[in-house]
């Protein structure tokens, strides 16, 4: 028995409700109703997002508005981090959501395998002046806080130094073992596929 | 062509053929109508994507073999039975009478059985081999050499002949 000898047993296989028999078929306008109502889902997640985007631009900027010196400084560094968080965000949620399937399998693998990496070297990018941003507005914003109260000591400084350290190491370990039980063996996956395909 | 005018022409002319590559791929029923629901879905979604630079087919058998494979990742084991395409193990054993239908759903079987243990490189290949895509065509699609595809396509061809004797001389 040859390979050729299976071609007509496998093509008798059957779709168990078929879709597509005839193009104004019933079950074809119902399927087609529900791939709509899954754009209008889409739709709305980016409406909400952009609203919720909007929201928190307006709330720090206010807040930014209503400040004096150094203490502007320091909000207009975090509202600016705030933006670009939620600029991330959103990219990344992009580049998840708009996969590209029509591309050749290995270069369709090799993208999977770029995405669902823990960190890429545009989220390393992105996170470091991100990161420099919060720490670098935050200090200015405490130091300027508690000047009053505890003169030029550096002290508050460097506990909030510290604790937004540990926040960071904690939120990267957190991080690190949830993709780990989320999308880690996925990437295991992915590659073991990727060196079939390169074999 | 809108669309939707566009889907109903790729379904209405490929449905069959991305439910077999479904079948292809999935021994379980319900991961084979999991990837064939997903694969509508990703159809629909990147229709904008075709721009007839390719033929709709080549496009479609992209979509849906991407879409198989992004499934494998995170295929559930169920039951664990193989049942050939569009039948139930009720209608095995009512067509158990007719020797022919019988035969014919042995080596869907056989043919699935062998399917599931290739690699999903092998199994990618094997999907497009058994729809009657050309070599070159093979090679557009999964973006292996043409000189690849037709070492693979040999040794699988030696493979399942090997394993198809070894079962009729072990019943």
């Amino acid at each position: 028995m040859e390979l050729d000898d299976f071609k007509n047993t496998a093509k008798t296989q059957q779709p168990p409700e078929t879709t597509g028999e005839k193009p104004n078929s019933p079950v074809m306008d119902t399927l087609i109703e529900e791939l709509k109502a899954l754009d209008a889902k889409e739709s709305r997640k980016i409406r909400l997002f952009i609203i919720i985007f909007g929201m928190f631009v307006a709330i720090y900027s206010s807040t930014f508005a209503l400040q004096k010196g150094d203490m502007k400084t320091g909000f207009s560094l975090i509202v600016l981090g705030f933006i670009l968080v939620l600029g991330y965000m959103y990219w990344r949620y992009h580049r998840i959501k708009h996969v590209d399937y029509t591309l050749p399998t290995k270069v369709f693998l090799a993208d999977a395998e770029h995405r669902y990496r823990h960190m890429n070297p545009a989220d390393w990018l992105i996170s470091i002046p991100l990161l420099s941003l919060f720490i670098t507005g935050g200090s200015i914003v405490v130091h300027t806080t508690f000047t009053r109260y505890f003169g030029n000591s550096i002290l508050p400084l460097v506990i909030y130094l510290i604790i937004m350290v540990m926040a960071v190491v904690a939120g990267f370990y957190a991080g690190y073992k949830d993709w780990k039980n989320d999308k880690g063996w996925m990437l295991e996956k992915i590659r073991s596929i990727r060196k079939e395909f390169d074999a | 062509m809108n669309r939707e005018q566009l889907f109903r022409e790729a379904i209405r002319e490929n449905s069959q053929r991305i439910f077999r590559i479904c079948c292809y791929f999935f021994s379980e029923i319900e991961n084979r109508n999991d990837a064939y629901q997903e694969t509508l879905i990703r159809l629909w979604e990147n229709l904008h994507t075709f721009k007839g630079q390719s033929q709709l087919s080549t496009w479609i058998y992209r979509v849906t073999l991407n879409t198989c494979l992004s499934c494998i990742r995170s295929e559930k084991k169920r039951n664990g039975l193989i049942e050939p395409c569009g039948t139930s193990s009720h209608d095995v054993a009512d067509s158990s009478g007719d020797e022919n239908a019988w035969n014919e759903e042995q080596k869907m079987v056989f043919l699935q059985q062998f399917l599931m243990n290739l690699s999903a490189a092998d199994r990618t290949l094997v999907s497009l081999y058994l729809e009657d895509v050309s070599t070159r065509e093979m090679a557009e699609i999964t973006g292996i050499s043409e000189s690849n595809v037709r070492v693979r396509i040999y040794r699988i061809k030696e493979r399942i002949k090997n394993e198809w004797e070894e079962k009729q001389h072990g019943t």
